[in-house]
């Protein structure tokens, strides 16, 4: 199953006016990889994923899959191809975890909706799959966001879909539970030869755990391709970027934030895991690393133990941790 | 469940104006002939038909009720919270108007064929204010909202009916204020054969409806994305519930509160939010509710009679002050 986009311009389109979000944005989810789409907020991450899945018609253009355009898939057979998870709340204080992971059996099951034996085993795969078995007979109501997430994907998992595309699955979850979510998504992708195409807004997470990178910038356009390629085709600097303070490093791998106006230079040496840190901390706070200054900084590691050494006005001093070096330099400095 | 049923059907045949010895009431209901001619008369042509149109009127209101909750995804939608029944008193009131009849009861007491014409201009009247209803609620999301948008609808249809009860003549005028308070001892005979047959009917094609009750739990984009066509279901829903509602209008007046609150009775007592679970059992626990009202309406002990909307009211208002007053809570139960 290939599920593509054709020159496709996505937006709404209402009696008085066509708000335009994507333009000819061309891309094709690959099986067996995980996906990572990626854009800041309100470059239209959602709307994509919702014309993906044919909630939403495109305003040109066409999605297929397998060549056919969604719209002229008949709905259970389509359900039965794509599985969504969307960023609605679902609010039902009398739906067990596992009532609401049986619902995706809906495009299989009978006009009654009565579950099989077949059924109630792969809704059992999917709860052990995420992980959440002992949580089978709690209320949805009553999860934390995490455990929620997991329930939903294990919902899309039951659809049993060679393709599952998710709508910003790791909002509002911490660093761990983010990084739990997205390991799932890659093996499910990986070892179930699964198309999983998530958005996200995270770049650093993106980088590291995603096969392929979908990016919308922010002005309508779509760039595809492995996140190293984006990165050093300077397609993602270019967007991650906002005046001079901001930026993407090509070189370091993560977002430049901007620093405290100091700017006061500082001689410093330093090798290893305690010199990468002392520097920095030093740049964080604001110093210029230069060779030529008349204060001097030494990071070092003796016995075991980290330690600073801070030359000027012919004194040296020592400190035994960063926050003591950065309040000596401060209060020396003024 | 069940059992409580029939005990308060049995209960509501042996209580009523007229007190019948318990042994002879059951002599007669078995078969057997009575000394006084008047209690078989009034067992058969009167509390029987009354007792079965209490269950027909629960089951069909209740499941009416419980179908427009989950549509509206509202824990106050409902016939006559909404205006559905305002609807189908005004269709009621314009067939009596256009057919020169002047008087609702003598209409009632003339052929089958005028019966099923009530039963159908009810459904008209009803199906109209739920199309408003549902155009209203594409873009209002606020359950309130919603909901005083209904009460103001029902409030204008009942006005327009008003206008009509204006112009009418005095007789006429009794004869409808008389049916607004609702009564289930008005149907006999003909009129009961259809209101089974459309109710039954009604009832089951519920049923057959909820796999895609259940889907549109989610809420109607998680529900295409399971396959569901939810143009049709909402359409579906419509149509069933205008029958339902339109029928036990038309025949018995608008009862109240039943389509509120026996659904969040039933759900919170079986903690479920299934309705291949629900529908079987608010049709069950519909009827208890109507029969309990109905043997507290003959204020037993007293030959007066209370109308049936008094008695749902006095028991239901104060309900549903408790379902607005726990909002936070069941803004989140179905």
């Amino acid at each position: 199953m290939t599920l593509a986009a054709h020159d496709l311009s996505i937006g709404y389109r209402s009696a008085k006016q066509t708000r335009w979000v994507g333009r000819h944005m061309a891309a094709e989810l690959k099986a067996a990889r995980l996906t990572a789409l990626l854009g800041t907020n309100g470059a239209g991450k959602s709307t994509l994923i919702r014309t993906l899945s044919g909630l939403l018609t495109p305003l040109e253009g066409l999605v297929t899959l397998n060549d056919t355009p969604l719209t002229d898939w008949k709905p259970t057979e389509l359900a039965r191809q794509i599985a969504l998870v969307l960023q609605e709340p679902v609010r039902n204080n009398n739906l067990s975890v596992t009532e609401f992971v049986a619902l995706g059996r809906i495009p299989y099951s009978g006009w009654l909706g009565v579950l099989s034996d077949r059924d109630e085993q792969i809704i059992n795969h999917s709860l052990s799959q995420v992980g959440i078995v002992p949580l089978a007979r709690r209320k949805i109501t009553q999860l934390s966001d995490g455990e929620w997430q997991k329930a939903m994907i294990a919902r899309a998992l039951t659809q049993e879909t060679p393709i599952i595309l998710l709508d910003e699955p790791t909002a509002h979850l911490d660093l761990l539970s983010k990084i739990e979510i997205v390991d799932m998504l890659r093996s499910t992708a990986v070892k179930d030869g699964k198309s999983v195409l998530f958005s996200t807004h995270d770049l650093d997470l993106t980088l590291q755990m995603a096969d392929e990178v979908w990016l919308l910038d922010g002005d309508g356009q779509l760039y595809t391709g492995t996140p190293e390629d984006l990165v050093l085709q300077g397609v993602i600097s270019h967007i991650y970027a906002r005046e001079d303070l901001i930026g993407f490093e090509k070189e370091t791998g993560s977002i430049r934030v901007p620093v405290s106006a100091l700017k006061k230079p500082v001689r410093f040496t330093g090798e290893g895991m305690v010199g990468l840190w002392t520097r920095k901390a030093l740049t964080r706070a604001g110093y210029l690393l230069t060779d030529q200054s008349d204060i001097e900084v030494k990071a070092f590691t003796d016995h075991g133990i980290h330690q600073w050494e801070i030359a000027f006005d012919q004194k040296i001093y020592r400190v035994e941790c960063i926050a003591a070096l950065l309040g000596l330099l401060e209060s020396n400095l003024r | 469940m069940g059992i409580s049923l029939i005990l308060l059907y049995l209960a509501d045949l042996l209580l009523g104006s007229v007190s019948i010895p318990l042994k002879e009431a059951i002599h007669i209901l078995t078969g057997g002939e009575s000394e006084v001619k008047a209690w078989h008369h009034i067992l058969h042509h009167i509390r029987i038909p009354k007792a079965l149109t209490a269950v027909l009127a629960g089951s069909a209101l209740s499941v009416s009720g419980l179908q427009m909750q989950t549509l509206f995804r509202n824990p106050l939608a409902s016939p006559s919270e909404l205006g559905i029944s305002a609807g189908a008193a005004l269709g009621t009131g314009f067939l009596i108007l256009a057919a020169g009849q002047t008087d609702i009861l003598q209409l009632r007491r003339l052929g089958i064929g005028t019966s099923w014409l009530l039963a159908f201009s009810a459904s008209l009247g009803a199906a109209l204010i739920f199309s408003i209803l549902l155009v209203v609620a594409r873009y209002v999301r606020d359950n309130v909202v919603l909901l005083i948008v209904g009460l103001l609808l029902g409030t204008l249809t009942l006005s327009i009916t008003t206008i009509w009860q204006y112009f009418s003549q005095p007789d006429d005028l009794q004869a409808f204020i008389s049916w607004t308070f609702g009564s289930l001892g008005g149907v006999a005979g003909d009129q009961l054969v259809i209101l089974s047959c459309i109710v039954v009917a009604g009832l089951i094609f519920s049923f057959t409806l909820s796999k895609k009750l259940n889907a549109l739990l989610l809420g109607e984009n998680y529900a295409m994305s399971l396959g569901i066509r939810v143009s049709q279901v909402r359409l579906l829903i419509l149509i069933n519930t205008c029958i339902l509602t339109g029928a036990v209008t038309a025949f018995c007046g608008p009862i109240g509160f039943v389509g509120i609150a026996v659904p969040h009775l039933t759900r919170s007592l079986l903690g479920t939010s299934n309705h291949l679970i629900l529908i079987p059992a608010c049709a069950i626990s519909g009827p208890i509710l109507l029969l309990a009202c109905d043997i507290a309406a003959q204020l037993p002990g007293n030959d007066m009679v209370l109308p049936i909307n008094i008695a749902t009211s006095l028991i239901g208002a104060p309900l549903v002050i408790w379902i607005i007053l726990k909002m936070n809570n069941l803004r989140t139960s179905f």
